[in-house]
């Protein structure tokens, strides 16, 4: 199942260099309109910026179901299994276009102001929250009239417990090292979404 | 049976409310530096989070009982109770602001607890903005009550974890010590007791009321179909 949902997203390879020139033209963006930020400020402009990009991706994870494809899939396994896989593929692709936002940042704006493992460590427990959230929210917002707008409604705010806690871990780390406890708030926060996915999923394909 | 319960939740809620107000503006409280004569408005905010809460936990049981049941009568409490529980919220932080503007210089300090109870009341905004994108009835209920559900797992580290995480002016927050026996002396806790009780039975109240009359719109709609 996982790799025949990495084959898709592989398959639509042109979309994901869409979401690549969009990480461009923001880093280019965030330079021109601050050519040396300090590290807050950084800090704050790259995970703003990694959030809408991770948003619109985090869409994929169920938005074209509403077009008729991909529900061949339910025959095969049941909804739960299908989440947590088109969860994990996205939150592989968060953690590299986050990665390629990182390198693009380093060119624009000068190095990365928290040493290199601190901030990979951060990408990729960030990109599992970021990736089980949004695709839970892309399930429930593929029912409305207008799922790309309803998803923006529904992930900006239910994001933001985890957005603030990766921010609040980062600003930690410029200080030199971050008390353990935020370290594995991050995590638990990710348990709590992939654990009320897995219970809720199924309902959503009731009928 | 139902309008006994009516009469029971709003006779009773009104007196305790009634109690909390007078005796929370008559009764004499501890001469605390900064807080001085506004902590009595401990009487007033705290229950209405208390209240919010308390509404919050309610909906997503309905909601909860909605997805197992599919009874729709039990989507009208949970969306009844979840918007009752926003109108708390909303008291809530109008309550916060005006005892911020006089103990903490301004009506809105960005605290942890300030943002996270408005972000709390975005994310059951979007609630509703859900319900009203989605045109199938059943549908709405079903995705509705998976959004509440998730809503409050969110909501629940939102409000009593992350605040903790870092420095703030409330009370039992990064590091300030809460309202307790130091502070809270046995003359205001019955005044605070009966102001939490009062006002989430006038919230019960309101939410069943609510509840009835999205029922009954419901029902009319239904029978404008019969009709010939």
């Amino acid at each position: 199942m996982f790799r025949g949902e990495a084959r898709r997203f592989w398959r639509r390879r042109g979309q994901l260099g869409v979401y690549a020139f969009y990480a461009v033209v923001l880093a280019y963006l965030v330079q021109l309109v601050e050519p040396a930020p300090a590290p807050r400020q950084y800090i704050a402009l790259f995970w703003i910026s990694a959030l809408f990009i991770n948003l619109q991706l985090g869409a994929q994870a169920y938005h074209q179901e509403t077009r008729g494809h991909m529900l061949f899939y339910y025959w095969v396994v049941p909804p739960e299994v299908m989440f947590w896989v088109r969860a994990l593929v996205n939150s592989l692709m968060q953690a590299l276009v986050m990665g390629l936002l990182a390198v693009l940042f380093m060119f624009f704006s000068g190095p990365l102001p928290v040493g290199l493992w601190g901030w990979s460590g951060l990408i990729g427990l960030s990109s599992l929250g970021f990736g089980f959230a949004f695709s839970l929210v892309s399930a429930i917002s593929r029912f409305g009239r207008h799922p790309f707008v309803l998803m923006s409604i529904l992930g900006i705010p239910t994001i933001i417990p985890l957005f603030y806690t990766v921010i609040q871990l980062h600003l930690a780390l410029i200080g030199g090292s971050a008390p353990m406890r935020m370290w594995l708030t991050l995590p638990a926060l990710w348990g709590i979404v992939a654990v009320m996915g897995t219970i809720l999923i199924p309902y959503l394909h009731r009928h | 049976m139902q309008r006994r319960l009516s009469w029971i939740l709003s006779g009773t809620g009104t007196l305790l409310v009634l109690y909390s107000i007078i005796a929370g503006v008559w009764t004499p409280v501890p001469d605390i530096p900064i807080l001085y004569e506004s902590i009595r408005n401990f009487f007033f905010h705290v229950p209405m989070w208390f209240a919010m809460l308390l509404m919050f936990l309610i909906g997503v049981i309905h909601s909860m009982r909605y997805l197992s049941s599919g009874r729709l009568d039990e989507d009208f409490k949970a969306s009844s109770y979840l918007q009752t529980g926003v109108v708390f919220g909303i008291l809530g932080l109008i309550t916060g602001a005006v005892w911020a503007r006089y103990t903490w210089g301004s009506w809105w300090s960005n605290d942890p607890k300030q943002n996270a109870s408005a972000i709390t009341l975005i994310i059951y905004a979007a609630y509703f903005i859900l319900r009203r994108a989605i045109a199938d009835r059943s549908v709405r209920g079903r995705v509705g009550a998976v959004y509440a559900v998730f809503a409050f797992a969110v909501a629940v580290p939102l409000l009593f974890i992350l605040p903790r995480m870092t420095d703030s002016l409330h009370p039992g927050s990064g590091g300030n010590p809460a309202f307790s026996s130091y502070d809270l002396d046995f003359r205001m806790r019955p005044i605070f007791y009966a102001g939490v009780a009062g006002w989430t039975l006038i919230g019960s109240w309101l939410s069943l009321l609510y509840a009835r009359v999205q029922r009954t719109a419901h029902e009319i709609v239904l029978l404008k179909h019969r009709l010939p």
